[in-house]
């Protein structure tokens, strides 16, 4: 599996591992379904199999949880974009101090994002969705799933660097 | 009082070295919690979803997985053997190898730093070899890379159309012109230097039968974008459609006809898949919240109001626009400076005269040439890395590129015909 260098104060050692694999194994699935109901609409159109109509929804189903499942995957691996030049240029313990807030920033967000995703839940969730009649709950649910994953990820930086000289602050 | 929230809390979190796509949400929140809008906190997660919620956008995740698998199953060295045949007798000739490479390359992994990525891993080390300079070598790769979003199919058309409302297929067939005539700026800038400073052509010239045995191994890969194109345009696929497509495509070359992607490489070329789609989607995601806050304040409108008010003529006024495109550029990637942007600035451009898809071009270009200009540049990231070279000397050398780039967008926005004409002649 392809699991780079983390990103400033990445949370270390087997926890980490087992989510990027998790992450990584989950949107890797996501992604195959969305290839294959992709094609199994292309085949079934030109073949003119009846009953694939669905394969359409599903693939616009299965591409938000390659989203959310790889976004949070992304950051476990730092390949978020962020504009490093002040926190480079930034002596140790500014360097620290400024990752904690990315790190904190990061929690808001994946916390706002995890309570609102729930609110959604909540008033949606059980909504059929057009072809499949599923619950809703497919649509929202890889963004609540993100949000956790993030709110852990958010967790242990901010643990890490309490363990942390501001020596050790790393450079983006 | 929300938009001063909205956009100081964006500006302060991107400069505290926050990734850009929290620093939308964390603007957005801020906004939200502190600003006029009574919004229920649902909003939040409905319009972060409905951002990445288009089957149109399921073509970016494909397009990059296409590009993943040619790219594994020795895709880049053929281009660049039949690119060499073409180019490296001339002056500067890997450095023109180099471009044209990445012009061909761009055609099928739709993105800048695969494109990049891809053509820096093969062509540095094979110019540095033939005694071109470190700096000079990952100069014109991280130019050149820029056409991978310019040359069809292109992941930020995928994403200029869903955000605009424009036809993708449009953008595709738009794209083409204009990416000749950036290939061939980068190319003429390339034989200036090598001109200038002794760069000299490959001597020996491969015999007809090399030549024609290499093109005829490129030509699957060659074939791909033509084949895309067609299937696109003449109605007989979608572009998500036509995006898996080219991932089984992708996956018969690599391992039917040049034999050498082998089954363990679907992995990781997946999972670095999933990875970059998450990156560029949230991005899409986050920034929707982010721009209906903007709509709902009435910016796009005072700006656009501001920027008629303006008692200059319309060909100033999208000379004002490109400008703020390319300081954008400068500081915020594009995929970001696009979403956020390109609602904004679109109708006005428009009004000023440019045509739809010659709009969607230059905001692709003008947003592109940051790729690869200092302080924030992906491409300039990505060579330095490949090249272990220092970014000053790089950008150095980059800057008789951004000149040509200059006149290139001098030259989309003075003629319009270059991004409008084959859009309408295949319409038409």
């Amino acid at each position: 599996m392809t699991d780079t260098a983390g990103s400033p104060g990445a949370p270390a050692g087997r926890p980490r591992r087992i989510l990027a694999r998790l992450l990584a194994a989950a949107g890797v699935a996501a992604f195959a379904v969305t290839l294959g109901s992709t094609l199994a609409g292309i085949l079934a159109r030109y073949f003119s199999v009846g009953g694939f109509e669905w394969s359409f929804e599903l693939a616009g189903i299965a591409f938000l949880w390659t989203t959310f499942l790889g976004v949070a995957y992304a950051e476990l691996r730092g390949d978020n974009v962020a504009f490093s030049l002040i926190v480079d240029a930034a002596p140790a313990r500014a360097r620290k101090a400024l990752s904690v807030v990315s790190a904190l920033a990061l929690l808001v967000v994946a916390g706002a994002l995890l309570a609102s995703g729930l609110a959604v839940l909540q008033r949606s969730g059980m909504v059929p969705t057009p072809l499949l009649r599923w619950p809703g709950a497919v649509s929202s649910l890889p963004l609540i799933v993100f949000a956790v994953a993030a709110v852990l990820i958010a967790l242990a930086r901010l643990a890490g660097f309490l363990r942390r000289s501001p020596s050790e602050a790393p450079r983006r | 009082m929300t938009v001063v929230l909205l956009i100081g809390g964006f500006v302060v979190a991107l400069l505290a070295g926050i990734p850009v796509v929290w620093a939308m949400g964390l603007a957005s929140l801020v906004a939200l919690t502190f600003g006029d809008l009574g919004m229920p906190l649902a909003w939040f997660a409905q319009q972060t979803i409905r951002g990445a919620d288009s089957i149109s956008l399921a073509a970016v995740p494909l397009f990059l997985f296409a590009a993943e698998l040619m790219n594994r199953g020795g895709l880049t060295e053929r281009i660049m053997r039949v690119a060499a045949h073409l180019f490296g007798r001339f002056t500067g000739g890997l450095g023109l190898v180099n471009v044209a490479t990445a012009f061909v390359y761009g055609g099928v992994s739709g993105s800048a730093t695969a494109d990049t990525g891809a053509v820096a891993g093969v062509m540095i080390p094979a110019m540095e070899a033939k005694g071109y300079p470190r700096a000079f070598s990952a100069a014109v790769t991280a130019a050149s890379g820029t056409l991978g979003i310019i040359v069809p199919p292109s992941v930020v058309f995928i994403i200029y159309g869903v955000v605009t409302n424009t036809s993708i297929a449009g953008l595709f067939v738009a794209g083409i012109l204009p990416g000749v005539l950036l290939a061939a700026s980068f190319m003429v800038t390339t034989w200036i230097i090598g001109r200038r400073r002794g760069y000299r052509g490959e001597e020996t010239r491969a015999n007809a039968a090399t030549i024609a045995r290499d093109t005829v191994q490129a030509l699957p890969a060659l074939a791909m974008p033509v084949l895309l194109l067609a299937a696109i345009l003449t109605g007989l696929t979608t572009t998500t459609e036509a995006a898996a497509l080219a991932v089984v495509y992708a996956f018969l070359v690599g391992t039917l006809v040049y034999r050498e992607l082998p089954l363990s490489a679907l992995w990781p070329s997946a999972v670095e898949t999933v990875a970059t789609t998450g990156a560029i989607m949230m991005i899409m995601a986050l920034a929707t919240p982010f721009a209906w806050i903007l709509t709902v304040e009435q910016v796009p409108a005072d700006v656009a109001g501001w920027l008629t008010a303006l008692d200059v003529s319309d060909g100033a006024r999208i000379a004002l626009i490109i400008a703020v495109l390319l300081f954008v550029g400068l500081w915020i990637d594009l995929g970001p400076a696009l979403i956020v942007l390109a609602p904004i600035l679109t109708p006005i451009a428009l009004a000023s005269g440019l045509g739809p898809f010659q709009t969607g071009v230059i905001f692709t270009v003008a947003l592109g040439v940051g790729l690869f200009t200092p302080p924030v540049g992906t491409n300039i990231f990505v060579v330095c890395n490949v090249a272990r070279v220092d970014m000053g000397a790089v950008s150095k050398e980059l800057v008789p590129f951004w000149l040509a780039s200059a006149v290139v967008l001098a030259l989309l926005a003075l003629v319009p015909g270059l991004s409008e004409w084959l859009p309408r002649l295949m319409a038409g």
